[in-house]
């Protein structure tokens, strides 16, 4: 059975959306905050349900990303299932998310939730809207030897209620 | 906005890659030796980043030293995600992240949080693997406590990989 034409955009469209995705975790764990803050529209948003962060716009997400590489470094935002809509030059798309922290002494799951996306396709390629992540149990990265490595991130999210 | 041809060669290509990454993980976690060398070229390279990390050379080489590993730490998945490919016609460059999962019968050990940087080729109708590097931030995490009492015998036996 042949594939019809809107079949194949529709599985190159997940592709670079995909593509889009790997970039956010590269810039996020290995690359500089701009890397990260590009991967957003100018007026992007990233924020969480948990301690009402919300980062608006360019500079802030740039300021953001620095703030979370320095109060919380070797981290893996392991990303996986991603589940896209698809809208024309528009699309949202969800994926789970299990995140794990690297110390000498041991590797430490520290997330379990999902992030939320909308996606805009603007001069040739996908970049986010909105991102903003989801956490059943935010306590997961604040109790514990985990919330012991996690403290100065909280502290510092309260500069972002953007 | 409508999509170039450039685009649509662009993704199938991304796709194609992302399907050999994950032929070498169900190869490695649960094939056989010669289907996980059957990924690299006939001259392809794995190798660590690091000192005391092996350096493997070749399909013969290759199907060695994968016998090894299942032999030395069994029941791992190599958990392979966020691949990032750079395309240049029939060859590209990748890397994606790895976080490595041991089963014992009483716990699932994190016991590798690192990466793959990766050179393919695109061959006879297919990519392969021509090298494959291996980094990892924290090596001693697969060398303290219970975990590096499992992982004991693995890196003895690396000493014989040094191609």
């Amino acid at each position: 059975m042949s594939r019809s034409d809107a079949y194949l955009r529709e599985a190159v469209d997940q592709v670079m959306i995909t593509d889009l995705l790997a970039r956010y975790v590269w810039a996020a764990d290995y690359g500089t905050p701009e890397e990260w803050a590009d991967l957003f529209v100018d007026d992007g948003i990233f924020g969480s349900a948990i301690g009402k962060l919300r980062v608006v716009g360019k500079a802030r997400l740039k300021e953001f990303a620095g703030d979370l590489q320095r109060t919380v470094p070797h981290l893996h935002h392991v990303t996986t299932s991603p589940k896209i809509e698809l809208d024309g030059d528009r699309a949202t798309g969800k994926c789970e998310l299990n995140e794990f922290l690297s110390q000498p002494e041991a590797i430490y799951p520290n997330i379990h939730g999902w992030y939320e996306d909308e996606y805009v396709f603007a001069d040739g390629r996908w970049l986010f809207k909105t991102r903003f992540v989801h956490q059943p149990h935010p306590e997961n990265a604040m109790t514990g030897l985990v919330g012991e490595y996690f403290k100065d991130f909280w502290n510092v999210c309260r500069n972002y209620r953007d | 906005m409508s999509r170039s041809d450039a685009y649509m060669s662009d993704a199938a290509d991304r796709v194609m890659i992302a399907d050999l990454v994950a032929r070498y993980v169900w190869a490695l976690d649960y094939g056989t030796a010669e289907e996980w060398a059957g990924v690299f070229t006939p001259n392809g390279i794995l190798q660590g980043s690091i000192e005391g990390m092996p350096r493997i050379v070749g399909k013969q080489r290759l199907i060695e030293f994968s016998g090894d590993l299942r032999r030395t730490v069994s029941h791992l998945h190599h958990v392979t995600t966020s691949l990032l490919i750079k395309l240049d016609g029939d060859r590209a460059t990748g890397k994606s992240q790895l976080n490595e999962f041991m089963s014992r019968p009483e716990a699932i050990y994190p016991c590798f949080h690192g990466w793959y940087e990766d050179a393919y080729e695109y061959v006879e109708g297919r990519w392969l693997i021509s090298s494959r590097t291996v980094h990892m931030p924290h090596p001693e995490n697969t060398q303290v406590g219970k975990i590096g009492e499992y992982f004991t015998e693995f890196w003895k036996v690396c000493e014989n990989y040094r191609d």
